[in-house]
């Protein structure tokens, strides 16, 4: 392997070795979130809302 | 039902880069690099990696967490709630469609990975030449005719591919935590060590051929790393253009070679030969290098699919994205740059030299089961690093499929409501029709390469591209990049904004016009038209190939079959009116 190889080798590694590392340390360090709200389930109700809202619009304007 | 959702943050990031670890890893990169030559790949590799590939994980991850945030975990209602339409549900079922079908052609090859560890471990694979090791890859997946491998027997691939086929229905059955997460948890950690033993060994090793001083490990890294390449070019006569004759890695060949060209030279005779020498910047205006570099970035971290934006969906609703995505990148990158740049290539060439590497072919498969074989074969203790080497591939590779079932198996529970008992059985029963055709039509593997060029190169381009010019142009850039900021550890700088918004769709197109025009239909290079349109209507001396249409006949019944499903689906009624809602 010639110099220029060697440069172009230990460049790729070294840096993609640098990137993980540091996004490891990230990831080790980072504090937790304080919130925990949970995904979907109040959305899921929100939409059924929702639909329930416009199914009573549609029915009262329908009415009138 | 009870919701999904990930027990740890270093759980999702384990299976996001698992899903992105796989052979291409270990197999194809260390080959790409060796190909376009080492420096000039590199800038094009690092360059698509922060222009196309970081930011469109960044966009699946910012999608997933969102559709989940609203109760969808599949690519169409994820797509069709990010877009607040129905119609864009419909174009969400391309992410379940080519998910479910590279599933089912990439567990034939899981199965054969398990199949080589399980050979090696026990000493059936002793190769003399690189004959001898393609004639058992051959007979053992059954490409010699329609149905060969549906023997019985440890030499054929049946007996491994239900053994993997049953591995990912199981951690698909015990859902996204205790089935995917569980697995990843222990199968990461164990790959990236078993990768390290192989590449300690393997730069361990020197020379391996006393007789051949050429063939070291250190000529492998040269012929990966050089940034110079040379060639040795020859010509028929004077008015003839120049054509690649051999390529010459080491002081001591290209010493050869040029007394062999000045040889030449004073004989006066003919074909006329000469050294080459192709500068960084000379490789760089190659269209081919960006194509080849692009596509490796793009299919290796498994972007573009819909696995990302399904795994993301069973985030919480303030839960990172940002830094778990370059986390998930960086892991993958780590695995192929750092452990998979230094063990195929460096290997092979260590046992065959350069010309005989290059001889044998540097493709995917012919690297990895032909050559690599041989080379374990021969080496001390070479049951037990062949074990290690195809043990690893198989856990990089299960990985990898688990995250091609679940966006099916999310679809399916969330559109049919469906206990997860009976989603398994369907999508089990739906996965094991098409993976038994691949592995039932295995002459010249056609039914799985059908499926590979349609689903897993122009289907994933199409679908990336979707999803892209979503996210940057119907969304909204800038919306989306805080979207995907809220939660976040590390900030989306504002610049990449620009790169979302106008870099990453205009790459994306350009290389897959690109390649549409060289490797398609063959309006640039050398002019040929792919041999998967001639086997579709039998053009350029190719009859029609009935497993082609019969590929292409199952592509559109799997599709058709999800429409109904999500046309019959009260789940998705919601996406239009939450559309409306967000004055979409």
């Amino acid at each position: 392997m010639t110099v220029g190889g060697w440069i172009t080798f230990l460049i790729s590694v070294c840096g993609f070795l640098a990137f993980f590392a540091w996004c490891v340390y990230k990831v080790a360090t980072a504090k937790k979130p304080k919130d925990d709200d949970l995904h979907g389930a109040f959305d899921i109700y929100e939409i059924e809302n929702d639909i329930k809202q416009s199914q009573a619009r549609r029915r009262s304007k329908a009415e009138k | 039902m009870k919701a999904e959702a990930w027990n740890s943050k270093i759980g999702v990031i384990l299976a996001v880069a698992g899903s992105a670890v796989g052979l291409g890893n270990f197999l194809k990169f260390p080959g790409q690099v060796a190909l376009y030559g080492g420096a000039a790949f590199m800038i094009a590799y690092v360059l698509s990696f922060f222009a196309v590939g970081v930011p469109i994980a960044i966009l699946e991850w910012t999608m997933g967490r969102h559709g989940g945030s609203k109760g969808f975990h599949s690519p169409p209602g994820i797509l069709g709630v990010f877009c607040g339409s129905k119609k864009m549900a419909y174009v969400g079922i391309s992410g379940v469609l080519l998910t479910i079908i590279v599933y089912c052609y990439y567990i034939y090859i899981e199965a054969w990975c398990l199949g080589y560890a399980y050979n090696f471990i026990t000493g059936a694979l002793n190769f003399s030449n690189v004959a001898e090791s393609g004639a058992f890859f051959s007979d053992f997946i059954g490409a010699g005719e329609n149905g060969a491998a549906m023997s019985l027997g440890m030499d054929k691939v049946l007996i491994f591919f239900a053994v993997s086929f049953l591995l990912n229905f199981w951690m698909i059955y015990r859902g996204v935590s205790r089935g995917i997460e569980f697995f990843c948890k222990y199968a990461m950690p164990t790959l990236i060590v078993l990768a390290m033993v192989i590449v300690v060994r393997i730069m361990a090793m020197g020379v391996l051929s006393e007789g051949n001083p050429d063939r070291s490990i250190n000529l492998g890294m040269g012929f990966m790393w050089n940034p110079v390449k040379v060639e040795l070019q020859q010509r028929a006569d004077a008015d003839s253009p120049w054509v690649f004759k051999e390529r010459i890695v080491g002081e001591s060949q290209i010493e050869r070679a040029r007394k062999r060209v000045g040889e030449n030279a004073l004989s006066g005779g003919y074909p006329e030969l000469r050294l080459k020498e192709f500068s960084v910047l000379e490789q760089l205006s190659n269209p081919s290098i960006w194509i080849a570099a692009a596509g490796q970035v793009f299919f290796s971290l498994t972007v573009g699919f819909g696995a990302i934006m399904t795994y993301a969906s069973y985030l919480k609703r303030r839960d990172d994205i940002v830094l778990s995505a370059l986390t998930s990148c960086s892991a993958n990158e780590f695995c192929e740059v750092c452990l998979g740049g230094m063990i195929t290539v460096p290997a092979a060439v260590a046992f065959l030299g350069v010309s005989g590497v290059i001889g044998a072919g540097i493709s995917l498969f012919d690297l990895g089961f032909k050559v690599l074989p041989l080379f374990f074969a021969s080496m001390p203790l070479g049951e037990v690093f062949g074990f290690l080497f195809f043990f690893l591939l198989f856990l990089a590779a299960v990985t990898s499929s688990l995250s091609m079932l679940q966006p099916s198996m999310a679809f399916i529970e969330e559109s049919m409501k469906l206990r997860r008992n009976f989603s398994t059985l369907l999508l089990l029963f739906i996965t094991f029709f098409i993976s038994g055709f691949v592995v039932y039509f295995s002459k010249d593997l056609k039914a799985m390469d059908t499926f590979d060029f349609w689903m897993g190169q122009v289907a994933v381009y199409v679908f990336a591209m979707v999803q892209t010019v979503s996210f940057a142009w119907y969304f909204g850039a800038e919306r989306g990049v805080g979207m995907a900021n809220e939660g976040s550890v590390v900030k989306i700088p504002g610049f990449y904004c620009y790169v979302i918004k106008y870099a990453t769709p205009s790459i994306l197109i350009a290389v897959f016009v690109l390649w549409l025009a060289k490797d398609v239909f063959g309006l640039l290079g050398d002019g040929a038209l792919s041999p998967y349109i001639c086997d579709l209507f039998g053009l350029n001396g190719r009859q029609v190939n009935m497993v082609a249409w019969m590929s292409m006949a199952i592509i559109f019944a799997v599709f058709a079959f999800f429409a109904a499903i999500l046309s019959t689906s009260k789940t998705y009624a919601k996406i239009g009116i939450e559309g409306r809602r967000s004055g979409k």
